[in-house]
This record gives structure tokens, sequence and C-alpha cells, in this order.
């Protein structure tokens, strides 16, 4: 398994999860799931707001996001607070875990 | 040392190596050397700094064992290097996205375990039915936090970045089954992938250590440069791709080798491609083949600016 922070690879390799080519991974609050050998965009989401990391773990994306700031930064200083548990292969939100443990990486 | 490390990221394998210096490195860490650290805090200044002492002097000693020492985290420093990092991660290009697949919106009106809060500062403590707080202020309440964490996510193993205050260390946790242990990161970066953590000490401006960790604290391999990855063989032994540099000439080459952490022998990695940031932000490509080769090849590109998509 292969963990990354901007870019992460299922287990197979087949699966590429991103977000938005950006300077800083938390302004990105894009999240595109791709087939690795054909190209094609599996799905794609807007969440709520910039993540903090992703991190694919079996069948399952996890997604950090940081607490919510009332001037809408999400930058420097941000904590995390709740990990979006999302299905791999469809881009749907499956889980919601509250937790300001920013994950590295998952197995 | 930000641009720099803001320029080497420890996961590329895409770092400036001439392959014709390859020969002059020589392994700053051995298996030799092996830390053997069974508690479960461990503080990686006093090793790392250490190690550092042990590269100038070294003594050829077996084994080590280090005191540990505290040691104030210079938190501004780790956040620099932590958000200069974080922008390393970017993913290649991808805005030629197929907008014609199917989009999946991400929502939270989907089958959702609510956990709400009942103290900030209080590891886990079940509230009502199905309601949890995983959050936490000590080291034992992140640990618990932790496990709690891995539980409801159900993995068996998992890091993470404890939560922090401006002064306060830097600490990942990490949880391998049923146990929990924690790092303390006091000047440096860390990583992990679902094998290995993984821990860069900057010393100074040029130089570097970096260690692999097992889940459960163990350090298995050392080397003074940065460390990308690494894996284990079927043997057992660890290979790791690590960036190192000759700090005992003047504006040394930095070079991609993978390290033996059992033999502490290295074989050359031939680079690629590798990309930096100018004073104006802009990324720069270097073909590093290239430029061994006569040619150098150069180009600029904008940074992108984030887009959202409806």
């Amino acid at each position: 398994m292969t963990t990354r922070v901007g870019a992460t690879f299922s287990d197979n390799g087949s699966i590429v999860v991103y977000g938005d080519a950006a300077p800083m991974i938390h302004v990105s609050a894009s999240v595109r799931a791709r087939d690795t050998t054909s190209g094609d965009l599996l799905w794609q989401a807007e969440l709520e707001r910039p993540f903090l990391s992703l991190t694919i773990v079996g069948s399952r994306l996890l997604v950090d996001l940081p607490a919510e700031r009332a001037d809408g930064q999400y930058l420097n200083g941000s904590v995390a607070e709740l990990v979006q548990v999302v299905d791999l292969e469809t881009g749907e939100t499956l889980n919601e875990v509250m937790s300001d443990l920013l994950i590295i990486a998952a197995g | 040392m930000f641009t720099k490390h803001l320029v080497r990221c420890p996961e590329w394998d895409l770092n400036p190596h001439d392959s014709l210096e390859s020969e002059g490195f020589k392994p700053s860490a051995s298996a030799d050397s092996a830390i053997r650290a069974i508690q479960t805090n461990y503080l990686l200044t006093g090793p790392m700094k250490y190690l550092a002492d042990e590269a100038v002097n070294r003594s050829g000693q077996s084994e080590v064992t280090y005191s540990m020492t505290t040691t104030r985290t210079r938190w501004r420093t780790i956040m620099l290097t932590f958000f200069a990092l974080a922008a390393c991660t970017s993913n290649p290009g991808d805005s030629t996205a197929s907008e014609s697949t199917a989009v999946a919106k991400a929502s939270t009106d989907s089958a959702t375990t609510e956990f709400t809060a009942t103290e900030p500062t209080a590891a886990s403590e079940p509230a009502s039915a199905g309601t949890t707080r995983i959050s936490a202020a000590s080291q034992a309440a992140n640990e618990q936090a932790l496990l709690d964490l891995a539980a409801a996510l159900d993995v068996t193993r998992l890091a993470a970045w404890s939560p922090t205050s401006d002064d306060g260390p830097r600490t990942i946790v990490t949880v391998d089954g049923s146990s929990a242990s924690t790092i303390d990161i006091a000047d440096g970066w860390a990583w992990a992938d679902a094998n290995f953590i993984y821990t860069t000490t900057y010393n100074g401006s040029e130089s570097s250590s970096s260690a692999v960790l097992t889940y459960d604290g163990t350090i298995v391999c050392e080397v003074l440069g940065e460390i990308h990855h690494a894996t284990r063989r079927p043997d057992g032994s660890i290979i790791a791709a690590v960036d190192t540099s000759d700090d005992s000439v003047e504006s040394p080459e930095w070079t991609s080798v993978a390290f033996d952490c059992a033999t502490g022998t290295t074989q050359p990695i031939e680079p690629w491609i590798e990309r930096t940031e100018d004073e104006s932000g802009a990324v720069v490509t270097k073909r590093v083949a290239d430029e061994c080769s006569g040619s150098r090849s150069m180009r600029k590109e904008t940074p992108t600016a984030p887009t959202r998509q409806e």
C-alpha cells in the first residue's frame, strides 16, 4: 500500500486519488479519482472545505478535513477536525469521524 | 533551510545526482550503529544530534544507546517545513480531467456516524451511545485517541500527527494493532507509509539525518541524508532510497542512492528530473539527465491557482 499526502494510490496501483495542482495541498477542496491505466476519471468531489490529507486504505479513502475557521482560510495553522471515509470506487461518503489527529498513513 | 527543503521533498525520488561523483559517497551510518530503542517515547533530537556528532567522530562502536534528552521544539521551523513539504506533495498536473465522467459529490448526508464533542481535551470519553470525541492533549490521551480512531476507521495500523500548540512538541502517534506509540519530532520532519515511519532531522542548513522506524517505534535504519522510503525485502532486511551528500567538501552534490540498512552498502539511483522553486514561486524543472550529459534543459512553470469545479 502506498500512501502519499497529495496523490495516493490504491493497493494495486489501479486508482490514483488527488486534489488540485496547487502550491499547498490544503487550498484544494476538489478530489478526483482516476484509473491509472485508462486515465478515465472515476469520480470527483467538491468537499466542504480544503482537505489536509488523503489516505487510501483498502477500498476506502480517508480524507482529513481541517477545523472550520471563521476567516475561511485553511492555510498555516489548520488543525484536523474531521475524517471523511469515502468509497474509493464511487466517491460516496460512507462515514465521518471527528478527530483532531491528522492522519499520515493507514493500513 | 526553508528554500532548500521546499525544493527537496523527501518522498521524491527525483533529485540531482552527478553519476560521476557517486563513488565518493560513504554511508554515514550502518547497521553497526543501529539504535536500540525499546520504550514507547522517542525524542529523536537526542539520537539525531548524536548521529550527527557521530558522523564527525566515528569511533567504530558497534552499538549505541542514546540517552533521552528533552529539547524544546522549534515549532515555527517545523511548521515552515511542514507546509513547504505539503507543497511538495502536489500531484502532477491533472487539470485535464474528463468532465463528462460521472461526478460523485462527497457529502455529509450519507450514512454518517456521529462523533460529538464532550470535553475537548479528554481522550475518547464515551458520551451517549455511539458518540465519542476523539481529541487529546497529552501523550497517553493522544495514543488512546488514535487507538479509538483506528477502531472507528477499522484499520489496524495508523499514523497521525497529534494536535499541538505553538510552543508544544510536535509528535507523531502510531497504532500497530492494539498498541500505540508516540514519536517526538523535535527539529525536523516526518512522514509515513503503511509500513514505516520516516523522520528527517535538519543539522544546520546543509545536512540532515534520517531514520526509519517501525510502527512500534523501533528505529530500523539511520543514515545521514534524507530517506524517501524504505522497503523490507523477503529476507527481512530493509533497503532505503536516500538522498545524501558528502558534507566534507564545499558545495557538495546531492546523490541518490539505495541504502542497505543492514550492511550500509549503497547503489546509485539515477535521477531523471529535478523540480525547484525560484524566488517568485515559479517551479523550475530541470532535466538532470540532460544536465549530466552537458545539454541542460530548463523550463519554468507558473504555479497553478486553485480552481473549483461546480
